[in-house]
């Protein structure tokens, strides 16, 4: 997600290449979109969106990459699958959204909702360490780093009370081989 | 006596380990063995699907492997999120020779055949033990106490593959909950979102859905809401805390926390003061509690 993830096959942003490569890397055929508008009717995230999810399968088509990887909408959908599973015609909307998401990180384009890739970023690196999530240590990063730090001081302190955030990581036994399956990923993609 | 594989999944372990304690009071007393797949890792939730499509593919696959390797058939994983993420990879792995070449290249040595069948707890409750077999083992009816059944989001969303349940109108969790004495309530919002890992990072964006989803519970007179999902609780469960003085709270509790009541598992008096609304008052009104 640093530099040395940025751009390699994803120099197209714009154009019939956009719409192929998203048809292509998603697996979802979003040519076959009417627009009903179902989708954008039922997605319980519409009001926060600044383009809704009908309008992001038309722009997927027309090839508008650069509005779509700097939209709000994909940090703000919740991947409820609601829009997905009543699609009449059977396109995995909340998918193209995780696809659009992975090509902004990819090219390196900010986030419009910079904690919640931050947020990501520090649940990944807790399962590549520890294999499981250490959810103590992934609040605390999170609220420091976030500049949220006394905002839900009160709510982790009750949780804590309530016993509901164990104190110790759980480390799985091959974490080697975790730590190798993230290794080959980033290979991957640097390759 | 029935044995499957479980995986409890990271939130089992932290803020929802009372799930844990009940699902394993609860199928202790239905008499199948839970057999918890060793080194299982975490399934990537939403932070790898959202961001490296072949890392939230990976992730499950490792555990995946691991439950063939020990020679289970199904694998129960209890949350709802773990669920859809452990199914849907499966399912696409087993579905696509090239994408499962790619996926066992980056866990190997570990290698995942496409064997596991991926359940969640409903459809195991319902269509592996049984609603009559559940009856059977009934001690203490539930007095009628009135309850909304709240299944969430992946639960029965699991797109190309069929669901267990009707996907935009579950039943299995009213029947269960009918079948033990208590008396659930039809409601709107048993399907709608709880905002998921989101409500951590931009509560202000999620706010609404809890508030409309307790809103809805209260508007038809329930006295407690039931889920499966540890998501779907913490997320209500401290969107009602924080608020109390909106006057919406209801208390949310584990489908096994009531079944543990009507099956006559020992849950201990703190099991119920691990949720923020503390069931307890209303547990004590129709008797189910000393
Ligand atoms: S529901 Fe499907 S066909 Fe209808 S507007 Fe949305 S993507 Fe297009
Ligand atoms: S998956 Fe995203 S876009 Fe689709 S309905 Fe849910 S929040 Fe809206």
């Amino acid at each position: 997600m640093g530099k040395a993830r940025t751009i390699r096959t994803d120099k197209v942003i714009q154009g019939a290449g956009f719409a192929h490569r998203i048809k292509e890397k998603s697996g979802e055929d979003v040519f076959r979109c009417y627009q009903c508008l179902k989708c954008s009717t039922g997605c319980p995230m519409a009001e926060a969106m600044d383009i809704l999810p009908s309008q992001v399968i038309r722009m997927a088509q027309l090839g508008r990459g650069e509005e779509l990887l700097r939209s709000e909408t994909i940090w703000v959908c919740v991947s409820c699958y609601t829009c997905s599973i009543r699609c009449p015609n059977d396109i995995h909307i909340a998918h193209v959204m995780d696809t659009l998401r992975e090509l902004a990180l990819k090219q390196g384009i900010p986030p419009k909702r910079g904690r919640v890739i931050l947020f990501h970023q520090l649940f990944l690196a807790s399962i590549r360490e520890y294999g499981r999530v250490y959810e103590a240590k992934l609040l605390a990063k999170y609220e420091a780093k976030s500049g949220e730090l006394m905002k839900n001081a009160r709510l982790g302190l009750a949780m804590f009370r309530k016993g509901k955030i164990a104190l110790l990581p759980h480390k799985v036994a091959d974490i080697k081989g975790v730590r190798e399956t993230f290794a080959r990923l980033k290979e991957g993609d640097e390759g | 006596m029935k044995r499957i594989g479980y995986y409890p999944g990271c939130a089992l372990l932290s803020s929802a380990k009372d799930y844990n304690v009940s699902i394993h009071a609860v199928f202790e007393r239905l008499g199948v063995v839970l057999e918890e797949v060793e080194d299982w890792i975490c399934c990537g939730a939403s932070s790898a699907h959202a961001t490296d499509d072949l890392l939230a593919l990976a992730l499950p696959a490792r555990t995946l492997a691991l439950t063939e390797q020990a020679g289970l058939s199904a694998l129960l994983a209890p949350c709802s999120a773990c669920f859809s993420r452990l199914l849907l990879a499966s399912e696409r792995m087993k579905g696509d020779e090239d994408l499962s070449r790619r996926v066992n290249g980056v866990i190997d040595p570990l290698h995942y055949r496409g064997t596991v069948e991926v359940k969640n707890i409903l459809d195991v409750l319902v269509n592996e033990i049984g609603i009559s077999e559940i009856s059977d083992h009934l001690v203490r009816g539930l007095d009628g106490i009135r309850v909304v059944a709240y299944y969430g989001c992946w639960l029965t969303r699991t797109m190309r593959v069929p669901s267990f349940d009707d996907c935009e109108d579950p039943r299995s969790m009213d029947r269960i909950l009918a079948a033990v004495g208590a008396e659930p309530l039809p409601w709107s919002a048993k399907m709608d979102c709880c905002g998921g890992s989101l409500g951590l990072m931009e509560e202000g964006l999620t706010q609404g859905l809890c508030r409309n989803i307790l809103r809805a519970a209260r508007d038809v007179g329930a006295e407690a809401m039931v889920t499966t999902c540890p998501l779907c609780q913490a997320n209500v469960d401290i969107f009602a805390y924080k608020h109390k003085d909106e006057d919406i709270s209801v208390p949310i509790m584990y489908l096994t926390d009531l079944l543990g009541i009507a099956l006559g598992c020992h849950l201990k008096g703190s099991h119920w003061r691990k949720k923020f609304i503390d069931p307890s008052g209303v547990l004590k009104r129709h008797a189910l509690l000393s």
